[in-house]
């Protein structure tokens, strides 16, 4: 059984850098990392002190308000040290790993047998819960509220975002274990979105409803597909996964050893040598940076891709849930007459003495500048053509500005989360940031409401 | 470059002082600042909100030139001094003269319009510790294409003042405001002012000093510049045809006479995306079929 979504509004952002499907194994990293800010809304309660001997399934910490979500070490090694910010809040946790990892067996699970309670269990236990967000919020799912559905999306349309029908290769064992495993929490169907051009992994798969999805970004993002397909209303609860996660679920489940082991891209217009790496959650990103090499010194890393990642340092880490690395220029300069010249290496959707219009297939170069400063909000009408949700973008942001919960929740904010307002965020000429405005008025929202 | 490095060390030098508004405003006429994003999406599009209204200008620009000839041209006409042209290339319409008369008297309305909306902008923008905002760009080019040409330019500055004070600046400013400011402001001068908003006296320059003239007891001819919502208000024939009306070979506010030149502003908007034609459409039906009503 398979339906079509086909997405009209939207911007496909095509830039230079894009990985090449080449498979490299990166070094082995010295020092791994979890950062709890990862992990929204989780204050964590450490079970581990510095110097303690770690192996990779371990847990470190656990959520001190749902204290069954468990997060795991992703190697074996030892607590170098817990970094603390203001107010001793925990930013990082360092862990010295070994030369080669020392699993915890959990044992083989047998997926058939086990109801959904014993499924729920063994995920907490083993620290694959936090793989499993929810909307409303965003936000790591609430095991004890039962999902109407769960989505996927195998469908990358952010740009130079990994391509999972690259990085899922040959993972066909694991994904198939887990979604037998994880559609068994929903009464409902898990929904697995795949590009219609593509030869997806998942076509193949058991126990899932696969939407065949065309047409441009955000036609990938896990967002669009829940509010084509089952949108959330109040009360409703769904649950989002993203593919490389489920390949860890499923050898959990296969093997019983809690395998952080991922494929990342490494792209971006500033990346000499931009391609895939098989690394692990939270390395150290230079281990791949210098493999690959840098074009220019005066860079922006990002963890995640160039709309939605978060930007790091070169002695930073993987993310929890990243699977891309994405490196451009900064663009802390200043361009004399800017704001009037016409313009023909930037992109932009209007015809505004830009010209990008001209060339819709042109890849791009682009820096980190603003292109301009931060204004009030001006309706343009242009939020509405890059947005294919069924919500009023303008409306919810100013209801989230001016914290009006009623009208936040009237105009649909419990399906949204704050990666689907990347693109007008994008092309706002007010140059507002629309991701932290929706993920602040969420906060709001789950701090009111709950 | 000089010039960049140190606009560049003045810009931190007024970092965090209540100046800063007013520098940068400056500043990021001249160059495109060098800001980069923090979080969120880490690149931009390349539009920004200057570059909007800049769109918005360079559709109105034509309608200020052709004001501008105008204005000359409804003058000499009027005076007797020149035929009425034939269509829009005219060879009376286009010519030194009338530039010469339109500048003299258009120029002052924007600078005043300019001068005075961005001195209220910035001195708002000061207190409240807040940039700049583009929206008045717009406005300040709107304000002398819908006024009168012989407007006193006293009326102009006060109008302005209360337009883009009660307009917008009270409401938080651009994007906040429920009021168009210069909609506001023709609305101020037209009940504040109406014997300079109205009548058969004000379209064309020159008009009400004639008639001060004779009014005095000079032996002239008076000039009669009425538009033609005012003939067929006062029942009097009009003397122009269609082709006039659509060129803009008519009495009126300075930029409002020709329809080509706002069909052709309209068109530009739209095809550049700053414009939307169903908001430009509407109004057209909505218009008429108001004023069929009453």
């Amino acid at each position: 059984m398979s339906k079509d979504i086909k997405i009209k509004k939207g911007l496909n952002i095509r830039l230079n850098g894009e990985a090449g499907k080449t498979l490299s194994k990166a070094p082995r990293s010295r020092t791994f990392v979890i950062r709890p800010s990862e992990f929204h809304l989780i204050t964590p309660k450490l079970v581990v002190k510095e110097g303690a001997k770690l192996k990779a399934g371990d847990v470190i910490f656990y959520s001190k308000a749902e204290e069954k979500i468990k997060f795991v070490s992703p190697v074996s090694g030892i607590v170098q040290k817990i970094e603390r910010g203001a107010k001793r809040v925990i930013t990082e946790i360092v862990i010295e790993a070994d030369q080669k990892d020392d699993y915890l067996d959990h044992g083989v699970a047998s997926i058939v047998s086990m109801d959904e309670n014993e499924i729920k269990n063994h995920l907490l236990a083993t620290g694959c819960w936090p793989f499993i967000k929810q909307r409303p919020y965003d936000i790591i799912a609430n095991p004890d509220i039962k999902p109407k559905a769960i989505f996927v999306s195998a469908f990358s349309t952010a740009p130079l975002a990994a391509d999972f029908d690259f990085t899922l290769m040959g993972k066909e064992k694991e994904l198939q274990a887990a979604v037998s495993a994880v559609s068994k929490l929903t009464d409902g169907a898990l929904n697995v979105g795949v590009g219609k051009n593509s030869k997806s992994i998942f076509e193949g798969l058991k126990d899932i409803s696969v939407l065949t999805v065309t047409g441009i970004h955000p036609a990938g993002n896990v967002g669009t597909l829940i509010n084509k397909l089952d949108p959330v209303n109040k009360g409703e609860v769904v649950w989002t996964i993203s593919p490389q996660d489920l390949v860890v679920i499923g050898e959990l489940l296969l093997t019983g050893k809690f395998n952080a082991e991922r494929i990342v891209a490494l792209s971006g217009s500033s990346v000499k040598n931009p391609k895939y790496y098989t690394t692990k959650i939270g390395s150290e990103v230079s281990t791949i940076l210098y493999t690959s090499g840098l074009k220019e010194e005066h860079v922006r890393i990002i963890d995640g891709n160039v709309l939605s990642g978060n930007k790091i340092t070169p002695k930073g880490h993987l993310g929890y849930y990243t699977n891309t690395v994405t490196v451009i220029p900064e663009g802390d300069d200043y361009e004399f007459f800017g704001w009037n010249k016409p313009i023909f290496n930037k992109l932009s959707v209007t015809r505004a003495l830009t010209f990008s219009w001209l060339q819709p297939k042109k890849k791009y170069d682009l820096n980190t500048n603003t292109n301009g400063e931060h204004r009030a909000f001006v309706v343009t009408g242009s939020f509405e053509k890059v947005f294919p949700l069924d919500i009023l973008p303008m409306q919810i942001l100013k209801a989230c500005k001016y914290e009006d919960l009623d009208e936040m929740e009237a105009l649909g904010m419990y399906e949204v989360a704050p990666e689907d307002f990347a693109l007008t965020e994008f092309i706002c000429v007010s140059k507002q940031p629309h991701q932290d405005i929706i993920r602040k008025g969420l906060d709001l929202m789950y701090k009111e409401i709950g | 470059m000089g010039l960049k490095s140190n606009l560049h060390q003045l810009k931190e030098k007024y970092k965090g002082t209540k100046m800063a508004p007013a520098f940068n405003a400056l500043h990021t006429f001249l160059y495109l600042p060098n800001e980069t994003t923090h979080g969120g999406t880490h690149i931009k599009a390349a539009d920004d909100l200057k570059r909007t209204m800049n769109t918005v200008i360079m559709a109105l620009l034509p309608c200020l030139i052709y004001g501008m000839f105008n204005a000359g041209y409804q003058h000499y006409l009027a005076l007797g001094d020149i035929e009425a042209a034939k269509g829009f290339f005219g060879s009376t319409f286009w010519t030194w003269d009338n530039l010469v008369i339109g500048m003299w008297k258009v120029l002052p309305l924007v600078i005043i319009s300019y001068g005075v909306g961005l001195a209220v902008e910035f001195l708002f923008a000061v207190i409240k510790g807040h940039e700049v905002e583009e929206g008045y760009l717009v406005t300040g080019m709107l304000v002398p294409l819908i006024v009168p040409i012989d407007i006193p330019l006293w009326m102009l500055t006060v109008a302005v003042i209360f337009g883009v004070v009660i307009g917008k600046e009270v409401f938080g400013g651009t994007g906040m405001n429920i009021l168009n400011p210069a909609l506001t402001i023709r609305a101020f001068l037209f009940f504040a002012y109406p014997t300079w908003m109205s009548g058969d006296k004000v379209w064309v320059h020159g008009a009400v000093e004639r008639d001060q003239l004779i009014a005095a007891g000079e032996n002239l001819d008076a000039i009669s510049g009425e538009t033609i919502l005012g003939a067929y208000a006062q029942n009097n024939s009009v003397s122009y045809d269609y082709w006039d009306m659509f060129w803009g070979l008519i009495p009126g506010s300075v930029g409002e006479t020709s329809k080509f030149l706002i069909i052709i502003g309209a068109l530009f908007l739209i095809f550049t995306k700053i414009g939307s034609w169903r908001i430009i459409v509407s109004t057209l039906i909505r218009c008429p079929s108001y004023g069929l009503n009453f």
